[in-house]
């Protein structure tokens, strides 16, 4: 009995033993999200919860799986499939549930779920966000000891192009900040060469409003492309900069220091150039008033240069980051020296005539510049942001020139010898301040703001011309000759004052009224003396004004904005009345005119998914006239062009619209852009053009009623890697047209351009080396309605570029640039050209930051300087002095030193 | 211009995502080629110890002399749950003064994954032996990490061995049978990569062909004296119990 109880128990036991064994189980059935279908074969494993240990495996059966003999405890069930995101959850088995049941496991596709999900582990390379498109600076690769340039130039939509101008997606970038601070800002091609590659997190590109717009409120229509360099937080503490120097055939030498100390609260920075190469030593300033951008590229291309320049920024924050100063300060000097020569044909109504002439000149400027910005945060509710910034500006220059006129039928028609001597003086205040206020009710705020900028030039110029005309057989008519003392004067003060007001109802919409009082006080001489004996003393009233002008501006903005996380809207309008008082000092004349100028605005963005936007822009604004358009003065500094004012003009107004399409797709790295823009002006203000029997051209400007200006432009990127190479590839088209009008001889012209120029661009950048190929047509459109021949044109460009490591830490590099131009009816030449630069090197030290470079510039001396353009109703070709083949032996020291990480990165 | 036109078709067929489920081909037969690479200046420097500075020349001359990476082949047949590893014979062998367990490929190893035994024919020291024993039980810990071996995602997977010697695993789902090269097994998928960090030592697959196997090339090794792991692991320690410092780094390379 006994015995059989035992054997009952021990059996009842093991029994029981068993089934708890077998009972811990978990089972489900696996299938896909969208389709449904079981999925046969998917793994599914099951892990200790804790240490992620692998308990059990197996593979599902037509979806259906059951893994038994677990024990109890806390586990992780993980389902994957190829090309399915994992499937991991956690599950818990104990005697009150022994199977765990998970039901229909619904897996999804990677590709779909990438799409609407930026996961983790790949480096997303860009991020597309309302008006802002974020690139990942991990996802690019740069060789040791690059800068900010050589990442930018990785960037999709982001081209440098050879004046060193940074483009992105067709628009200039105006504006760099670093950790959204200023740096040296209005120049971008300082910082792009100064700070390292290896120090940036993210770069992030938008459009921010102008300066004046954010002081005042009042929308104006301004957008400053910008770009914020985002640092890597190791490399928020460190020193870091370059040293260069390099010596070459004909005497050309470069020399560059850069210093930088960055820490969490200060930033401090010092860089000094010197150079006659055109490459150092220009900074965005000097080269914007050569109107030919900054940096890398040159100085206009015209002459020889002979650049110096210096500056120095600080920042710093204190008192609980409550307290923050930026300066940036930068002292430079340019001479230039050289000779063009230039052709140009004017075209008139049944005939055209050809000026040729030769010129010299020799130029130096030197300026100054100082920009201070304290900010504080008063308490926790209001900020004060004060500005200072200052300019002084001197320069002299030297030109003569000599042009000869001939008619269309080749007979002699003007012979002009001219030459001018100035020298000038320039300065410039600013100041403003800003007091901004959070009332208690969220999303209200009053801000008040103040400015004051005064500017004062004066001129002394010397100019002698003689100017001879010719009669329609050839025989000398008569001559002209001028020989003044021009001195000028300008000051002008103003100040401005405003406040707006934020209101924001139902959490989404904001209101912003606002209103903004300015006057102007200008007064403004230019004499004309003429000689007698040895001193200019008589005054020539005819080309001599003096007068006062003063113009008081009232401005009235409205503006609603909607903002959600996906949508975000604004319209608003502005009207502003400005009064304009002029006083003729000498005529005791004045002149009295009103404007009234309406400026209505409105932009929409929606952001469609994670990775695409859109954008639509639309502004118009009245323009009024200057005072120069409205000045009826006379000048005579170019004899042979006149220009003269118009009192009666009216303010024009123009309409510009613009659509941006972005997508980026994560998971292949390719996406989209898409830009259109067009701008149609009513009322334009146009120059008119009388020309003599004697060749004198006359202009004048006169509001346009009968005809409407238009321009447009379009461009569409696709990119993405195309093949198994890995490069990206990127296919481009861009578009623009315009047509113009104005009068010729009273008659109307009408001129049409269309500009169409796909391209392809592929490139490729390792840390070993890298690659760039872009290739594409041009073809020009180019006709005026007064001449039977048209400008028609087409062309072909082609760049090319490598850089790669050798053996033994040499490297080597080459750039390539071909331009052709076929010959038309206007320019009966084909013009080509290439320009080849290399260089090869060697790198010391461990971190390769010694470097000893040789390198040639234009190998196969064709930079001859030569240009050529056609306008509405002229065409020119140029040849100037430039800087064209040498050979440079120069050595480069990077060095950095970074602290402790204070967080880890990601 | 086929990419280009491709590249352009799936532009524009943006945002609309038509990929549906398929059916993914699972491989259950077929032929691994395997690469072992071993770090000989580290092994070599290893046959440096305290007591054995007398090898010091040999090791700098080797540093001067060879190359530091010793790459052998193998490969890897299997068919359902069964598995045969083989390592092809190198061209050029190690000389004696710088040889170590580490620096060669002494196993032919069969497994039978679904009865969980292996056979595995051992050759060292001018010996053969014939290992029958169950299979090598690994606890694997799995993370999140992948990366793509041979053309196939895998996962990464950590274990201890041998007690002490820290392994580092990659295998892919996309293989259904749980073996691996050598006596690596036991992840959910066969495994493409191993790396034994402190031993100096990986195997990465460099090629996976899928073919039915005859099922007479799948046989288990049958030369050597018979033996299970107990009794081999007493052998080689008789072996090398005067061989001081060094002993335990042979002990590694012959038992791994």
């Amino acid at each position: 009995m006994n015995s059989k109880i035992v054997t009952l128990i021990i059996c009842c036991c093991c029994t029981f033993t068993a089934l708890a064994q077998s009972n811990y189980a978990v089972k489900g059935l696996i299938s896909d999200t969208t389709t449904n279908v079981k999925m046969d074969q998917a793994t599914i494993s099951v892990l200790d919860a804790r240490d992620s240990i692998l308990q059990k495996f197996t593979y599902a059966d037509k979806g259906a799986f059951n893994i038994s003999n677990l024990k109890p405890g806390k586990f992780l069930i993980m389902v994957n499939y190829p090309d399915y995101a994992d499937f991991i959850e956690s599950f818990t088995l104990d005697a009150s549930k022994p199977v765990y049941n998970f039901g229909n496991i619904k897996m999804i596709l990677q590709s779909k779920l990438l799409n609407e999900v930026i996961i983790k582990a790949k480096v997303v390379a860009i991020k597309i966000k309302g008006d802002t498109t974020e690139f990942n600076a991990a996802a690019y690769a740069t060789q040791k000891n690059a800068k900010v340039e050589d990442l930018l130039k990785q960037l999709q939509g982001m081209k440098i192009n050879q004046s060193g101008v940074i483009i992105f997606q067709g628009e200039p970038v105006t504006k760099i900040l670093v950790d959204g601070e200023e740096f040296f800002s209005d120049d971008p091609g300082l910082v792009s060469k100064n700070v390292r590659a290896d120090m940036v997190s993210k770069v992030q590109v938008y459009d921010q409003k102008s300066d004046q717009a954010k002081l005042t409120g009042i929308e104006d229509g301004v957008k400053v492309k910008t770009i914020n360099i985002v640092l890597r937080e190791d490399k928020k503490k460190g020193v870091f900069g370059k040293l260069d120097g390099g010596y070459g055939t004909d005497d050309y030498y470069t020399g560059q220091m850069m210093f930088n100390k960055f820490s969490q609260k200060e930033k401090i920075a010092a860089y000094g150039n010197i150079g006659n190469t055109g490459k150092v030593g220009l900074s965005g300033n000097d080269n914007s008033k050569y109107n030919m951008g900054y940096g890398d590229g040159d100085y206009g291309g015209n002459g020889l240069p002979f650049a110096r320049d210096g500056g120095a920024h600080y920042d710093s924050k204190w008192n609980k980051d409550k307290e923050t100063i930026n300066a940036n300060y930068k002292i430079g000097a340019l001479t230039t020296e050289g000779s063009s020569s230039t052709m140009t044909q004017n075209n008139l109504p049944d005939n055209f005539n050809t000026r040729t002439s030769n010129s010299s000149f020799q130029r130096y400027n030197s300026s100054q510049s100082l920009n201070t910005v304290f900010t504080s945060k008063l308490d926790s509710t209001s900020d004060l942001r004060t500005q200072i910034s200052g300019n002084i500006n001197t320069g002299r220059s030297d030109n003569s020139t000599k042009s000869t006129t001939l008619r269309g039928n080749g007979i002699l028609l003007n012979n002009n010898d001219l030459s001018t001597s100035n020298s000038s003086n320039y300065k410039y205040i600013y100041a403003s301040g800003n007091y901004t206020k959070r009332l208690k009710k969220k999303g209200r705020s009053v801000s008040l703001n103040a400015s004051t900028t005064t500017t004062q030039s004066d001129a002394n110029n010397y100019m002698k011309s003689e100017l001879a005309y010719y009669s329609n057989q050839g025989d000398l008519d008569s001559v002209n000759r001028i020989d003044q003392y021009k001195p000028t004067d300008y000051k002008s003060n103003s100040i401005s004052a405003g406040f707006s007001f934020t209101e924001t109802f139902l959490k989404h919409i904001s209101v912003t009224a606002s209103y903004n009082f300015s006057q102007n006080d200008v007064s403004s001489s230019q004499l004309s003396f003429n000689r007698l004996s040895d001193h200019y003393d008589i005054l020539d009233s005819a080309f001599s004004s003096n007068f006062k002008l003063k113009t008081v501006t009232n401005a009235y903005g409205l503006s609603m904005g909607y903002t959600t996380t996906k949508t975000y809207v604004n319209i608003g309008t502005s009207v502003s009345d400005a009064s304009m008082k002029q006083e003729d000092q000498f005529a005791y004349d004045n002149l009295n005119r009103k404007f009234t100028n309406w400026n209505p605005s409105a932009s929409f963005r929606y952001q469609l998914s994670k990775a695409a936007a859109v954008t639509l822009n639309y502004y118009g604004n009245s323009r009024q006239p200057n005072s120069s358009q409205l000045q009826p003065l006379r000048q005579n500094t170019d004899p042979l062009n006149i220009i003269l004012g118009n009192p009666t003009l009216k303010p024009s107004f123009s309409n510009r619209l613009s659509f941006n399409y972005r997508l980026y797709q994560p998971t292949l790295d390719r996406g989209i852009n898409v830009y259109l823009g067009g701008t149609k002006e009513m009322n334009t203000i146009v120059n008119n053009r009388v020309v003599d029997s004697n060749g004198v051209s006359t202009s004048q400007w006169s509001n346009l009623k009968s005809k409407q200006p238009t321009s447009w432009y379009a461009n569409v990127e696709f990119y993405g890697h195309a093949t198994k190479l890995d490069f990206i590839l990127s296919l481009n088209f861009q578009v623009d047209g315009s047509s113009n009008f104005n009068y010729v001889n009273n008659q109307l012209n009408e001129s049409k351009s269309f500009n169409y120029s796909p391209y392809i661009n592929i490139w490729k950048n390792t840390a070993t080396y890298s690659y760039n190929f872009n290739i594409g047509p041009k073809y020009y459109r180019n006709s005026s309605s007064l001449r039977q021949i048209n400008n028609n044109r087409h062309g072909f460009f082609t760049e090319a570029g490598f850089k790669t490591k050798l053996p033994y830490n040499f490297f080597i590099s080459s750039d390539m640039n071909y331009q052709y131009t076929a010959k038309n009816k206007v320019f009966n030449q084909d013009f080509s050209r290439v320009l080849l630069k290399s260089s090869i090197g060697k790198n010391f030290l461990k971190e390769e930051n010694l470097k000893i470079t040789i390198s040639g510039n234009d190998l196969l001396n064709q930079n001859t300087g030569y240009s050529r353009y056609g306008s509405i109703d002229s065409f020119t070709e140029t040849r100037n002095t430039t800087i064209r083949r040498y050979f440079m032996f120069s050595v480069t020291w990077d060095f950095s030193k970074f602290g402790k990480s204070l967080q880890p990165q990601q | 211009m086929k990419y280009v036109s491709q590249f352009f078709i799936c532009l524009l067929i943006l945002g609309a995502n038509t990929l549906f489920a398929q059916n993914k081909h699972f491989i259950t037969s077929g032929v691994i080629e395997f690469e072992r690479t071993a770090n000989m200046f580290a092994l070599v420097k290893k046959k440096v110890t305290k007591h054995t500075m007398e090898n010091k020349p040999f090791y700098e001359q080797y540093l001067r002399t060879e190359p530091q990476f010793r790459t052998l082949k193998s490969k890897l047949t299997f068919d359902n749950n069964t598995t045969l590893f083989t390592p092809i014979a190198p061209e050029k062998g190690v000389h004696w003064w710088y040889d170590t367990p580490m620096a060669n490929q002494l196993n032919h190893v069969f497994s039978d994954l679904d009865n969980r035994t292996s056979i595995i024919q051992k050759e060292f020291y001018e010996r053969t032996y014939l290992v029958k024993d169950s299979l090598r039980n690994i606890k694997w810990k799995m993370t999140d990490e992948t990366r793509e071996i041979a053309g196939y995602k895998c996962r990464r997977a950590n274990a201890l061995i041998l007690d002490s010697i820290y392994i580092v695993a990659f295998y892919t789902d996309e293989i259904h049978v749980s073996g691996g090269p050598e006596s690596f097994n036991g992840l959910p998928g066969m495994i493409l990569g191993v790396a034994v960090p402190h031993e100096n030592v990986t195997w990465f697959a460099t090629k996976v062909t899928e073919t039915s196997i005859v099922k007479k090339t799948l046989v288990p090794p049958k030369t050597g004296k018979e033996i299970n792991n107990k009794l081999l692991k007493e052998e080689i320690l008789k072996t090398i119990n005067n061989h001081g410092d060094y002993a335990i780094v042979e002990l590694k390379g012959l038992l791994l």
